[in-house]
């Protein structure tokens, strides 16, 4: 694996301990922040992440 | 009327403009330009994966489960993340097999048998056709609800009937343009990424509207919901909020698989793929599309459920700009949901049908039909089957009525897609994994599948009755379909995605790890097809794809592509064709043509091929020929051991032409033919086959006529002794003799034996073996040359070295004798001093002194004269010895009597013995002829015998004089009864200057040159001189002299070295 997909993995591995580890249940209780709820928030708040994450590791690879 | 009219108008003005699109596509790229290139467009047109049940559906969950929506887009978020990682290497492994869908992959991983691309296909079909029929439900719903007409009830009056026909006739227009699916659909991708950026753009325009201009803003809309229990609950997982935790992981596991196995899904991302590099920014472009078509669903859903519009919370999208007047807007998001719809029925049917045609139809066809042209039927077979796909889902449609909610359809399809997941990555990364297995996971999966997902949604639907699911089947507890086993309280996505893992994840390893190998794989048909042409495949082609698509395929290899090379491009667009179960039976039957048809057909043709075959079959002979006889000289060049080099050659030979026995058989000095070499013969016939050359023998008849001897067929040589011999232990069936030439004259036989029975030399075989028996001949003549000059440089290097020790050795005895001289010359000043020093000082004190005592004058006199008379004897002493170094010394050889010298020598020497009192006595034998000498040198030797030993014998000793004969020679010999010579210094007592010092004196007894100038003179008289002694008993010195009365001894130096070996002889 060249480092780009090495890194690509470790977003993956990122991604699935915040979507689906009992780390969600920090964010699974009633609450705002900015006037918004927490966890939806806070879920697509990673996912803004990981997509910006995702260009940014593959902004060099070839188009 | 006018809003149908214009919904109406502008459904079909939409769909016109994709056809628009996909035209000038399609024209582009027969231009050359191809629009779709681009990774962007890649992306966008993956996005086929958002339909109407996204656009509507997930407004809907939003509405009644909250933020359980978002699972079915973080699944593929993250698989999509691993893109350019695991997604390429499927993509990869489809486009060099040729794989054109689902059912096409699997058979590739497990090998090529129908059984397994015909379930997936009926899974597949099962478990999409619904999806299909979930979006035309979704256009013909939305059509009535924003024309605000009764719902229809026929089909010509419903819109989703006739959205159905025009989205086939796209399909079959442009999912359909040739067959060979590898060939890509442009104008299809194209009008799916125009779609999918329709859907997006629209769904944000409503979104912003809705949430703004209805919902006054985020802050608003979530302030409010947040204030409501009954909404504030949508925000959170698990417990009253209506999803589970379990069903979000599971529908999260189910979308992340469906994202890539859904037939669309597949499509789009393996067989649309113009280059694998797209793969890498559609790593976070797909990702941010589902990402902005997210985002405002909550939004969207809170406004629908504050406002309390009516209607299914589904179509809030519509109904909402509808109960504000904004009909507008409300034509635009019906244009969003239309367009993710035809995109999905577009592209699933076009999916299906590649399957139907592969995995249903072709191995009907080509059963029935074989040997016809089939292209043009096969195209339209697929057409066929793309609008029966699209029909069968209206009529699916038609068929559930209003009794399922979108998004049930939707996550049935995926739980079915699922059941692929174990055998196809499994089988992309795993070799262990066997077709049995693949089948018996899928069928395992496809079962739960059906039982606790299928049958529990047909008894909501009222088709099943209820009790089934409330007691289970025949009221078995533990068979309840959403209970299986008495597993309970899991929402039923998770619990059917446990019992299909358990299922067919634990069969397909089961039966993988107890199966093992992957079975039902064959051989790759290309293998099998040397001999078949360009023009064969072009034919084979044509019937299949047409002919232009056939020539340009074949087209793209080079000119003189390999017959294997052929095959496989042909059978790569044959299985995007008609699959590749299929494509292995038509090469399979097409190959076999020749074998299984009328020979005499292929006359013509036959004849022709059969003579290219056998001239290349010829070629390649020859070529592996002249490869032997190449090595061979590299061999026979690598050595100039004659030994090495044959048992080389031999080897070569027994490997490149199978022969078990060899031999080489070379003449000897002898003039017998000797087996110089061999392979594998027996050491006793090698001995006794030592022969001359005679035509009795093979080997002899070959080396005398110079021709080679074939016998091939040996029983017609048993009568030859030396054959019979050979047979015994080698049972020979044929054999070769050729003879070995060099420079025109033969000097060996090469043999080859063979024992698998009678067989046949050709004459090229032939022509071969001489050639490399010749090869041999030069390389034994050049290692015999070689080991002649070996022996002759041995030779001379011999002869230089005994030179050299020689010369060594005379260097070292002159060293020895300038030593010596050196010696000489100091110990003779030394002598000649010490005389010369006494006469000096008694001299100087006569001179000096009045020595008035008379009788010490005198005895100083004495003392002078007695040191000048010793001064005068080493000084003849030393003319001797100068004269006999020179050889110049004078003899006068006479016969003398030996008895008188031996007197007048005592008289001479009376005085010593007188001195001592020592008695001397000689013992002469009476007869004793005379001896041939020099008189006074004879009588030096003996007084200076008879001195030295008057000198070591004690006082009154006795000395003795003996001469008698020996043999030619007298022996004459003098002993003492001194102390004796120690045995050390015997062989040295002869040499000049050394003396023997009398133990009891401290100054020397003589010169010293004495007993060397005896030796000297008695080996110039011809005779020799030795001492015999045993310490403290006396010595003897003897020397010999030949005896006058002799005829052969005259005297002089040619006889001198015979006499001498005599006297030592005699000695």
């Amino acid at each position: 694996m060249d480092p780009t997909s090495r890194r690509l993995a470790a977003l993956v591995v990122l991604g699935l301990g915040a979507f689906f580890s009992p780390l969600l249940g920090i964010f699974n209780r009633p609450g705002r922040v900015l006037g918004l709820p927490l966890l939806p928030a806070y879920l697509f708040a990673v996912w803004t992440i990981l997509v910006v994450a995702a260009w940014w590791l593959t902004r060099r690879g070839p188009r | 009327m006018s809003r149908t009219f214009w919904a109406a108008f502008l459904s079909l003005g939409y769909v016109f403009n994709l056809f628009a699109l996909a035209y000038w596509t399609d024209w582009a790229r027969r231009k050359g330009r191809s629009p779709v290139d681009n990774a962007w467009v890649y992306s966008l047109s993956l996005a086929v994966y958002c339909t109407s049940w996204t656009f509507y559906g997930s407004v809907g969950r939003a509405a009644s489960q909250g933020a359980g929506f978002l699972p079915i887009y973080l699944g593929p978020t993250l698989v999509f993340l691993l893109a350019p990682v695991v997604l390429r290497r499927l993509v990869s492994f489809c486009r060099s097999e040729g794989v054109t869908c689902l059912p096409d992959l699997l058979e590739a991983l497990y090998g090529k048998g129908q059984a397994l691309g015909t379930l997936s296909t009926a899974i597949l079909l099962a478990g999409v056709t619904p999806y299909v029929a979930l979006q035309l439900k979704a256009v013909g719903y939305t059509f009535d609800l924003l024309t605000g007409r009764a719902p229809a009830s026929g089909t010509l009056n419903d819109a989703a009937f006739w959205a159905a026909l025009v989205l086939a006739l796209f399909g079959a227009l442009f999912g359909a343009r040739t067959l060979v699916a590898s060939e890509r659909h442009e104008g299809m991708v194209a009008a799916v990424a125009f779609e999918s950026a329709v859907k997006l753009v629209t769904f944000l325009l409503l979104g912003a509207y809705i949430t703004w201009a209805i919902g006054g803003g985020l802050a608003s809309v979530f302030g409010r919901a947040l204030e409501r229990a009954d909404l504030s609950r949508l925000f959170t997982l698990g417990g009253s909020s209506g999803t589970p935790v379990s069903e979000w992981m599971s529908l999260s596991l189910l979308s992340a698989f469906a994202v890539v196995l859904l037939p669309r899904q597949f499509h789009m991302l393996v067989v649309e793929n113009v280059r694998e590099e797209h793969l890498t920014p559609s790593a976070w472009v797909f990702p941010g599309y589902l990402l902005l078509i997210n985002l405002l669903v909550f939004p969207v859903a809170l406004v629908g459920l504050l406002e309390k519009v009516g209607g299914s919370p589904d179509f809030f999208l519509i109904s909402l700009p509808l109960s504000r007047g904004h009909t507008i807007l409300a034509f635009l998001a019906y244009l969003g949901g239309f367009s993710a719809a035809t995109s999905m029925v577009i592209v699933a049917s076009v999916a299906l049908s590649t399957m139907i045609l592969h995995h249903f139809v072709s191995p009907l066809v080509l059963r029935r039909w074989a040997g016809r042209d089939l292209s043009v039927h096969l195209l339209h077979s697929k057409r066929v089957s793309i609008l029966a796909v699209v029909l069968l889902g209206y009529a699916f449609k038609r068929w559930i009525g209003d009794s399922h909610t979108l998004v049930n359809i939707g996550l049935l399809s995926f739980a079915a897609v699922t059941q692929f997941a174990p055998s196809v990555f499994l089988g992309l990364y795993w070799k262990g994994a066997s077709r049995a297995a693949a089948l018996a996971g899928l069928l395992g999966g496809a079962a739960v599948w059906a039982y606790t997902l299928l049958l529990p949604s047909f008894a909501e639907s009222g088709w099943v009755s209820m009790s089934l699911l409330r007691q289970g089947p025949w009221g078995l507890e533990l068979l309840k379909p959403q209970e299986l086993f008495g597993l309970k309280g899991l929402d039923p996505w998770t619990h059917a995605l446990v019992w299909s893992a358990v299922f067919n994840l634990g069969l397909y390893l089961s039966v993988s790890l107890l199966r093992s190998g992957r079975s039902g794989g064959d051989l790759p048909v290309a293998a099998s097809g040397a001999w078949i042409s360009r023009d064969d495949l072009e034919d084979l082609l044509t019937r299949f794809v047409g002919a232009s698509k056939a020539r340009e395929v074949l087209g793209e290899l080079p000119e003189r592509a390999l017959p294997q090379a052929l095959l496989e491009t042909a059978e790569r667009c044959l299985a995007s064709a008609v699959g590749t179960a299929s494509t292995r039976m038509i090469l399979r039957s097409y190959l076999a043509w020749p074998r299984d048809q009328a020979v005499e057909i292929l006359d013509v043709f036959g004849g022709v091929t059969r003579t290219l075959a056998e001239s290349r079959e010829a070629l390649e002979r020859r070529l592996r020929e002249l490869s032997v006889l190449h090595e061979a000289s590299r061999t026979l060049s690598r050595s100039l051991d004659i030994d090495t080099v044959l048992r080389e050659v031999l080897g070569l030979i027994q490997r490149e032409f199978g022969f078990d026995h060899l031999a080489v058989r070379l003449l000897d000095s002898t003039g017998a033919l000797r087996i110089r070499s061999h392979v594998g013969l027996h050491e006793d016939y090698v001995e006794a086959s030592s022969v001359p050359p005679s035509r009795a023998t093979h080997f002899g008849t070959c080396f005398l006529n110079g021709v080679p001897v074939i016998v091939e067929d040996a029983r017609s040589s048993e009568g030859n002794p030396f054959f019979r011999m050979l047979s015994l232990r080698v049972p020979v069936t044929a054999f070769l003799h050729v003879p070995m030439f060099h420079e025109g004259r033969p000097i060996g036989v090469l043999a080859a034996y063979t024992t698998r029975g009678p067989m046949h030399f050709t004459d090229e075989f032939v022509g071969l073996f001489a050639g490399l028996a010749n090869q041999l001949a030069l390389a034994v003549v050049n290692a015999q040359l070689y080991a002649e000059v070996q022996a002759y440089s041995h030779a001379m290097e011999e002869k230089v070295r005994r030179r050299t020790a020689e010369l060594e050795q005379a260097n070292e005895r002159l060293l020895e004798l300038d030593r010596l001289k050196s010696d000489f010359l100091s110990t003779v000043s030394h002598e000649l001093r010490t005389p010369l020093t006494s006469i000096r000082s008694f001299s100087e004190i006569l001179l000096r002194y009045e020595v008035a005592d008379e009788e010490r004058k005198r005895r100083f006199v004495r003392i002078i004269h007695d040191e000048a008379e010793r001064l005068s004897r080493m000084i003849n002493d030393l003319l001797d010895l100068s004269k006999i170094e020179a050889g110049k010394l004078e003899l006068t050889i006479e016969p003398q009597d030996l008895a008188g010298a031996v007197a007048q020598a005592l008289d001479v020497t009376k005085p010593l013995f007188v001195e001592k009192g020592v008695d001397a006595a000689a013992l002469v034998e009476p007869s004793l002829p005379p001896v041939l000498a020099d008189r006074d040198r004879l009588r030096q030797i003996l007084a200076k015998l008879l001195s030295n030993a008057s000198k070591f014998s004690p006082e009154g000793g006795r000395i003795r004089i003996g001469c008698r004969r020996r043999g030619a020679y007298a022996l004459v010999s003098v002993s003492d009864e001194g102390p004796g010579i120690p045995p050390g210094r015997l062989h040295e007592i002869f040499d000049r200057y050394t003396q023997v010092r009398d133990p009891q004196k401290d100054h020397p007894l003589g010169t010293g040159l004495g007993l060397s100038i005896s030796r000297d003179l008695v080996e110039k008289l011809g005779g020799r001189i030795w001492v015999e002694s045993k310490l403290g008993a006396g010595a003897t010195f003897s020397f010999t002299l030949p005896l006058a009365d002799d005829p052969a001894l005259g005297g002089g130096e040619a006889a001198d070295g015979a006499a001498r070996e005599e006297a030592e002889a005699a000695g």
